[in-house]
């Protein structure tokens, strides 16, 4: 059952991060065990429905789900407590691997389980007694953090067998220290899972005294105020039945296409409240409207930021103001986050004998969204730069008219030096780009704030993120191939450049964080880490362990590209080298570009008499297969971003063999989704083969698969092909 | 978002080490590192020296003998920069009584153990527990000393000690002090291809013999999949304390096979089951069967199905079965507990059932050694009249009759009252687990088309049928249908038809259609056709291995593919046949043509379920000719 819990603890996980210290708090008022609450006099599941004729065959049902919240304050905290109880029929030996044993166990949460038997005998496992320890509680101290007490255990579940019905239900306490805590966690619930669902029901036991927002999706019912007239407490109530299970599938977002419900709850209206909160306390709120996003930015927002360190980059410089706001933004980078680098990874790899940070006089550095846009936007206002707060939210969220946790937003700018050709920026990270927008914002309506005459945002409207072109998302990739040995071995030179999106992806991966530190110090006059060392034994360590750290990790790399070579084409390589020969840090149009050199041992090669067939169209990497029934796809299709492949194959044909079968190499299948287009020229003893595999939209309605599938099944094609080498 | 919380603390787990000048490596460990790192290329840590220095004592609050060591071992950093994970381990019957880690000079580092669970995938819950860390060595030729001290409470879990490690150790040293009261005998075991040295100190400390055994330059142990168990082929010392004699007074611990029954049967004795609790399921089972074996069937296969395997090891509880009547209400227990219930339901049904002590074949000791570590796993024996019945109930689809290539061949400690019996488990032959696959093809286009036939009998069948039937059942046929293509899109299947996946008895039938994309290549008037879709053993390369390598069992694998040649074409090449043999493969391919068909045979045997290392260089010699096989192409031609 480890996925199980794995499901509810996911979405707390937050809850543990965000609180050092946890209480033992009191259950819920009314609940005098949770036997009695869950199993008592009133429980509607007293008698378990049958299993509807449609799920008999299912490995699994689950009858009934059953998750209740409750958020209360106590003393000095804002207690979340959450029970959840789940009725599954078990129905094969899968399920019953799946559901006997639950791991994971803490001592913040409490576990009741029973089983109901075909002959509808019950049985209650004694929990405290079956379960066993897996680590003990221990409190460590080690170079000044402190690790808290934990202890957990698992549990087998005894005497579970096959056509039982398992009845059990968690309760997680969880205590956030008020101070600063305004809001509750946002929670947000697929509903569907591996197993169908028979019954699922979601409760919001909250305080009259609190806000609340919840919105329901993809044709969810919406949620209902359930509560009492009297008392203080108030109750909101959602259910959904007859549930199917889900079928994951390639290029699809969930939150876009399954039922869900998100709520929040919220302690004051406050402009340090991160949550939008409704007018008033009785009231659900539903939907976000574009004063309150204005307001909750307005109020977060502090565009006159004093710093001037700016200043001092952009004297002596004769920049346009185009070069002047790319310019800062790499500078910022380096001053706010990148020259700390060093003193991070000396820190964390105990490179120097003092602390590292203390070197730096006053260590200022940007890893919050909104730090970033404060300061950035400070430096835009006093250059008087026209410019646009966006607040997007990714597209596998869904729509911004779905908005309900500021959360969900990520914040970019828009600067409007050409009102054709504006520039956007979004918060640094060691490599980013600038004029760079996040994939996972194209293409989704989103809120444009802007500022009047003064420091503050004055108005707010719609706008939709421009989606990128499909060319400048682009990998292109060249071999040159030539046999070695007669055939017993093939050399391959390969050289990789990534641009816009594609090379975003790869970068952190490819390049480390000591690969671009020297370069980086050099361009911005900002002060290494050694030279800011002044004790003598400080300055030893420094110079003989940071190379050996670096060694250490370009070795590791050296390795782990090896094995990701090895994997993208599906061979075994040998004699493999890496090199990069740009990193394209310094803006987005650059390339990353690498060269590679390995060579492989016949396995592309079959034999056929003297002849040999060579699998040419592995060296375009694994391509999309389809399978048949995913052919008949009836969900939308949710690409990450528009997206280009090119290749480059150029085979030295040895002198005394000649090549036929290149024309089969000739492909061509466009249309307006995408396409795959191959050519295969021999001239001399060259045979150069280019394929382009391109993308056109990241979001392709459902009647255009019959379209992409076309050129995915031509590219797929491509890569089984062969070309005979034929001794002449 | 991707960047809204970047973090500047993202390289790297915490450490432990803090390196000083004093501690900095010396120019003699650079270059030794240096030199070392030649010798060892694939090790990044050397162990320069390891002693073991051995102790026995006597308790007298719990009268029992004891046992403790010290430890000492150095590790060298051979790389420029290396973190590894130590770990000490010791369980309910030991404790580490002092653990120091020490730089170059020897200065106390003060790092913190964490102790801990030790959890592995195999037991569910055992009392083994770990003190760990991770050590960072910064530089190149960096030095730590680990110091602990193990005491066992009792003799009899203190059973053998190592040469190697799992870095290169360019000596190691087992001292063994004995007190003249105490029969200990040393077993050697695998010495051979090892130079290891025994010095013999009689009498240097009063009324204790001493022995030194040294071994130098030894090379790391490698883990590696298929390996046979560690008592197989690593040198070690196994010792067997026999008897304490105090005051003239002589007292057995483990002295013979009698003594280490005698402890298993006092356990067994400990048990109160509650056999009343199994009766009425026994008797339902049974209440239509005629026939002994019938009803044995019913109650081992009754087990099997029912009572889920999950190990627990704890304290005692190591040794002593689970009683019957709890394994029956929880329906899951380990070996131990699934042999109790088989027994006692047996028992019940009217036959005489025994619990049965084994060694796997993980083990290489048999029950000629008092030893605890001679065996790992309990079964139960049936007996009738002369024949006996051994029940494995943990080998879940396992016919009556057949045995696990895990026990078979393995002796068997079976219970006897006061006394016990030895015996051994039947072998099987890898034809009695023969797998066939039967195809008949013919060319379309640049696709094979045609139907296949496969059958499985022994424990090929057992396999296959536990894997399918822990599949979801609204899955099965999807997860067949990817089994069938090992997940590749060129093959499309249909009638896919399997015979019951209940029946453990029978042999196990799969037959369906199937179609073949890309399977032939054209060129001008030519047909290039890959006949054989499952390259079988096509990434067996033991270029590197350093352990035998063993066969979950002993594999038959037939094919027998018929093609027949188009209309219009004629064979223009076909590629030569080829086999080999020896004691452990006997492999052929064979191409003949008749009418109009070509006939492609492949045989692999692998009749001892290994591959030895020393037929490791005759298999290398044949892998590069199978490599070369599985590229060959049947070329036909337009007449």
């Amino acid at each position: 059952m480890k996925h199980k819990l794995g499901n509810i603890v996911k979405k707390i996980v937050f809850v543990f991060l965000a609180c050092n210290a946890i209480g033992i708090i009191a259950q819920p008022k009314k609940m005098k065990s949770l036997e009695t609450y869950v199993w008592g006099e009133n429980d509607p599941y007293a008698i378990v429905p049958e299993i509807p004729e449609k799920w008999k065959d299912e490995s699994a049902v689950i009858i009934l789900k059953d998750i209740d919240y409750y958020y209360y304050k106590g003393k000095g905290k804002l207690n979340i407590h959450i029970i959840s109880r789940n009725i599954v029929k078990l129905n094969d030996q899968a399920a019953i691997n799946i559901y006997s044993e639950f791991g994971n166990l803490s001592n913040y949460k409490q576990l009741i389980i029973r089983i109901i038997k075909p002959d509808g005998s019950i049985k209650t496992i004694d929990v405290e007694n079956e379960k066993v320890k897996t680590s003990e509680p221990y409190r460590s101290i080690l170079r000044g953090s402190t690790h808290p007490f934990i202890k957990t255990s698992k549990l087998a579940i005894p005497d579970l067998e096959v056509g039982d019905i398992l009845d059990y239900c968690v309760y997680y306490k969880e205590g956030l220290t008020l101070f600063g805590v305004l809001e509750a966690p946002s929670v947000r619930d697929v509903i569907n899972e591996e197993y169908p669902i028979m019954d699922y029901t979601l409760d919001i036991h909250s305080k009259k005294d609190f806000y609340i927002s919840i919105k329901t999706e993809n044709g969810a019912p919406e949620a209902k105020d359930v509560s009492s007239e009297k008392g203080k407490d108030r109750q909101y109530s959602f259910q959904i039945k007859d549930v199917e299970k889900i079928d994951p599938i390639l290029w699809e977002y969930p939150l876009m296409t399954y039922p869900y419900i998100k709520f929040q709850v919220s302690l004051e209206k406050d402009k340090l409240t991160k949550a939008f909160t409704g007018e008033e306390k009785s009231e659900i709120k539903h939907t976000v409207n574009d004063e309150e996003v204005l307001k909750y930015y307005r109020a977060i927002t502090v565009f006159d930021h004093g710093y001037k360190g700016s200043d001092r980059f952009l004297q002596d410089k004769d920049f346009s103001p185009k070069q002047k706001v790319e310019e800062i933004y790499y500078y910022m980078r380096q001053y706010y986050l990148n020259q700390f680098m060093e003193a991070s990874i000396a820190y964390n790899n105990n490179l120097t004998v003092d602390s590292p940070f203390s070197f730096y006089a006053h260590p200022n550095y940007i890893t919050t969204e909104l730090k970033f846009i404060n300061y950035y936007v400070s430096f835009l206002r006093e250059e008087n730069i026209p410019f646009e707060l966006i607040a997007a939210i990714p597209r596998s969220q869904g729509k911004i008219d779905d908005l309900l946790f500021p959360d969900d937003i990520t914040l970019l700018l828009k600067i409007k030096l050409d009102q054709e050709e504006p520039l956007y920026v979004t918060q640094f990270g060691n490599h980013t780009n600038f004029n760079y927008i996040p994939y996972y914002l194209e293409g989704n309506e989103a809120y444009s704030l802007e500022t009047g005459n003064g420091h503050r945002l004055e108005t707010i409207k719609k706008v939709t993120v421009p989606v990128s072109d499909y060319n400048r998302n682009n990998s292109y990739q060249k071999y040159e191939i030539s046999f070695l040995e007669n055939f017993q071995t093939i050399q391959v030179n390969r050289n990789t450049a990534h641009k816009g999106h594609n090379k975003i992806k790869e970068i952190d991966d490819r390049l480390n964080a000591l690969n671009f530190i020297d370069e980086d110090h050099s361009k911005y006059g900002t002060k290494r880490l050694y030279d800011r060392l002044k004790k003598k034994k400080n300055k030893n360590k420094y110079e003989k362990e940071f190379p050996a750290f670096k060694e250490k990790i370009e070795t590791k790399q050296k390795e782990w590209y090896e094995k990701n070579l090895e994997e993208e084409l599906d061979i075994e390589v040998e004699g493999f080298s890496f090199e990069v020969t740009k990193t394209g840090r310094y803006n987005i149009e650059d390339v990353l570009s690498f060269n590679e050199e390995f060579t492989i041992n016949n396995d592309l090669l079959k034999r056929a008499g003297k002849n040999y067939l060579l699998e040419i169209g592995r060296f375009i990497g694994g391509q999309i297969a389809i399978d048949e029934k995913d052919k008949e796809r009836i969900q939308d299709i949710h690409m990450p971003y528009p997206r280009s492949f090119a290749n480059e194959m150029i085979v030295n044909i040895p002198e005394d063999y000649e090549v036929t079968g290149y024309d089969k190499l000739n492909m061509k299948i466009e249309n307006e989704t995408g396409g795959f287009v191959s050519e295969a020229t021999l001239e001399g003893n060259t045979l150069t083969i280019k394929t382009h595999k391109y993308y056109v939209n990241n979001y392709e309605p459902n009647g255009n698969w019959i379209k992409m599938l076309q050129f995915l099944e031509a590219s797929y094609q491509f890569s089984q092909e062969k070309i005979l080498l034929k001794k002449k | 978002m991707v960047y809204k919380y970047i973090t500047l603390f993202f390289l790297f787990i915490n450490v432990v080490g803090i390196s000083q000048k004093k501690h900095d490596p010396t120019p003699e460990d650079i270059s030794l590192a240096k030199e070392l790192a030649i010798t060892y290329p694939d090790d990044d840590i050397a162990i320069l020296k390891d002693s073991l220095v051995i102790n026995f004592d006597y308790n007298k609050k719990t009268k029992l003998v004891t046992a403790n060591y010290r430890s000492i071992k150095t590790y060298l950093n051979l790389k420029s920069r290396t973190e590894i994970p130590i770990y000490i381990f010791y369980d309910d019957q030991s404790e580490i009584v002092d653990a120091e880690l020490k730089y170059r000079n020897y200065k106390n580092s003060f790092f913190y153990l964490k102790d801990d669970y030790y959890s592995s995938d195999d037991l569910f819950y055992n009392d083994a527990r770990v003190k760990w860390s991770v050590l960072n060595f910064p530089l190149l030729g960096y030095k730590y000393s680990l110091v602990y001290d193990k005491s066992y409470k009792d003799v009899k879990y203190f059973v053998n000690a190592y040469f190697d490690n799992v870095y290169p150790t360019l000596q190691k040293s087992i001292t063994i002090h004995i007190p003249d009261w105490l029969d200990l005998e040393i077993k050697e075991l695998n010495f051979d291809g090892f130079p290891i040295s025994k010095n013999n100190f009689t009498q240097v400390k009063k009324g204790e013999t001493s022995y030194t055994y040294t071994l130098e330059n030894i090379e790391a142990v490698k883990k590696e999949e298929y390996s046979p168990g560690p008592t197989h082929f690593r040198p070690h010392l196994l010792f067997l304390a026999k008897s304490q004699t105090k005051k003239g007074v002589k007292k057995n611990l483990l002295n013979e096979t009698k003594d280490l029954y005698d402890w298993y049967h006092s356990l067994v004795l400990q048990m109160e089951d509650d056999i009343t609790i199994l009766e009425e399921k026994t008797r339902s089972l049974i209440e239509n069967c005629t026939t002994d074996e019938e009803k044995i069937k019913k109650i081992y296969y009754w087990v099997q199905d029912n009572i889920r395997y999950i190990a627990f090891e704890d304290g005692i509880a190591g040794f002593k079965p689970d009683e019957s009547h709890n394994v029956f209400k929880k329906k899951y227990g380990d070996c131990k507990g699934m042999a109790n219930l088989t027994k006692q339901m047996l028992k019940i049904a009217g036959f005489d059932a025994r619990l049965t002590w084994i060694g796997t074949k993980r083990i290489a000791y048999d029950y000629s050694l008092p030893t605890i570590a001679v065996d790992n796993h309990m079964i139960c024996t049936v007996l009738i009249d002369d024949k006996k019945f051994f029940l494995d109930a943990t080998e879940k689809y396992n016919p009556l009759g057949n045995y696990a290539e895990r026990i078979q061949n393995k002796q068997v400690l079976i219970e006897n009252d006061d006394d016990y019996i030895l015996d051994r488990i039947p072998s099987s032959t890898s034809s009695d687990n023969q797998e066939n696959l039967v195809s008949l093809l013919e060319v379309e286009g640049e696709k094979l088309k045609g139907t296949v036939k496969r059958t499985y009998k022994g424990e090929s069948k057992t396999n296959f049928l536990y894997n399918i039937n822990n599949l979801k059942k609204d899955e099965k046929v999807e997860v067949l249908e990817y089994y069938i293509k090992s997940n590749d899109k060129n093959v499309l299947l249909s009638n896919i038809n399997v015979s019951d996946i209940s029946d453990r008895d029978g042999d196990l039938e799969l037959s369906y259609t199937i179609a073949q994309n890309n399977a032939i290549s054209a060129f001008e008037n030519e047909l290039y056709i890959d006949i054989d879709y499952y390259k079988s053993y096509k990434d067996l390369d033991f270029e590197k291995r350093k352990t035998a390598f063993q066969f979950p069992y002993k594999t038959f694998k037939k094919t027998t593919t018929t093609l027949k040649i188009p209309e219009g074409y004629t064979i223009k090449e076909l590629p030569a046949n080829l086999s080999v043999k020896n004691e452990d493969f006997d492999i052929s391919f064979n191409y003949t043509l008749k009418e109009g068909k070509i006939l492609y045979e492949k045989t692999i045997n692998f009749s001892n379920a290994q591959i030895k290392k020393s037929t490791f260089k005759e298999w290398q010699s044949f892998y590069k000719k199978l490599k070369d096989q599985y590229q060959q192409q049947i070329i036909l031609t337009k007449k």
